[in-house]
């Protein structure tokens, strides 16, 4: 029973520092951290509350106890992947409306391409002086931002 | 033909991997739809579609990524209105649609008052072979569309369109499934207000390449998913929860 409580509480600090390491090198968002964070919190003070467990169990009518542990980590790992769902859903409407746009862009600067070839911009002497256009005089005027 | 209401007029195709098709189909449309522009969607294909289609003619937007049918569309939508369009038409660049149909679908938004009108191969001519699941469903959920609409609906998943700009803008903005848009957006354009109709058109074999639905498990997700779109459509509308009319 101890050895087995000592092996619960190492596995909980061994999550921590994976995920705490994973964030400092930020190849983990804190946002999506703080689930792992709790699981690991979770699995280092469970041998705590292993006594309490039976009363827990046999209160809301639990007939073998580790059937509850075995709820509990079922329900901590669907609130992680319904997490992930989420955050997938979300990405793949970012990343809809980033490739129509970036497609969009492109076809456009296609466009002006053409147009630039067909109709180069005449050659501005070096010392010359350029008229500039009511609009550019008032962003001129209005000096750098 | 008058262009006098609606003078700029546009097709959309969206096109994956259809670089065996597109040498027959863009001239055959082009032929069918004098004064229309035409704006061929690559989907992120990897056959060279985006290069036939400039040389054939067409205005070419690539996209990166393949995103699937309904985002291509809506791509062109999204295009529509960048240019001002006032009409877009949508057709498949698999030959599927006889091009025909583009004059029709056109009429029954310019002249027959409707905001979008959907080519239905009930209507028309079918002159190929539509897989049982697929006609089961399309039976199934044209009934349910129906009865919802109060119109009849015969042919929910055709992708034969013609819209007017506001139901473009409408499309583009938001309320458009990235992978297939069947009776679930009928619904929403009934509930936001749009007049739909339905216009005969003839439907041929496709010339090369494979359909979509077929075999294994995606006629199953197909209907779960049409349901649970459905659903969702008819729960939004009774809590409330509008769609965005208004372009971003």
């Amino acid at each position: 029973m101890i050895r087995a409580n000592f092996i619960i509480a190492l596995l909980g600090v061994i999550l921590l520092v994976i995920v705490i390491n994973m964030v400092r090198t930020r190849r983990l968002q804190e946002r999506y951290a703080l689930l792992w964070l709790l699981a690991g919190i979770g699995l280092m003070i469970a041998p705590l509350f292993i006594p309490l467990l039976d009363e827990i169990a046999s209160a809301l009518g639990f007939a073998y106890t580790p059937a509850l542990l075995l709820m509990l980590a079922v329900i901590g790992l669907l609130l992680l992947i319904f997490q992930l769902s989420l955050s997938i859903t979300r990405n793949s409407e970012q990343v809809k409306v980033l490739t129509q746009e970036l497609g969009l862009l492109r076809h456009d600067l296609e466009v002006l391409a053409r147009q630039a070839k067909a109709n180069p911009p005449a050659a501005v002497e070096p010392g010359a002086t350029v008229a500039l256009s009511e609009e550019e005089k008032i962003e001129y005027d209005a000096g750098p931002r | 033909m008058s262009f006098s209401t609606y003078p700029r007029r546009l097709i959309i195709m969206p096109a994956f991997n259809e670089a065996a098709n597109l040498p027959r189909v863009i001239p055959e449309v082009q032929q069918a739809a004098p004064g229309y522009d035409l704006v061929v969607i690559d989907d992120g294909s990897t056959d060279g579609t985006a290069r036939i289609a400039v040389d054939l003619g067409a205005e070419v937007v690539s996209l990166p990524v393949n995103l699937g049918y309904g985002g291509a569309v809506q791509t062109g939508f999204r295009y529509a209105v960048q240019h001002g369009y006032d009409l877009g038409v949508v057709i498949d660049a698999d030959g599927q649609h006889d091009p025909a149909g583009i004059q029709v679908l056109a009429d029954a938004v310019t002249c027959g008052g409707a905001d979008v009108a959907i080519g239905s191969r009930f209507r028309g001519q079918l002159k190929y072979r539509v897989p049982w699941v697929k006609r089961i469903g399309m039976a199934v959920f044209g009934w349910t569309a129906s009865r919802i609409t109060g119109r009849q609906v015969t042919d929910p998943t055709s992708g034969f369109q013609a819209l007017n700009a506001e139901a473009m803008r409408f499309f583009a903005a938001d309320n458009y499934p990235v992978d297939y848009p069947d009776a679930d957006t009928l619904l929403i354009l009934h509930y936001a207000g749009f007049k739909v109709v339905e216009a005969p058109m003839t439907v041929r074999d496709r010339l090369s390449g494979n359909s979509r639905l077929h075999g294994g498990w995606k006629p199953i997700y197909y209907v779960a998913k049409m349901w649970l779109a459905i659903a969702m459509v008819v729960l939004r509308q009774k809590t409330n929860i509008h769609p965005r009319r208004t372009a971003v």
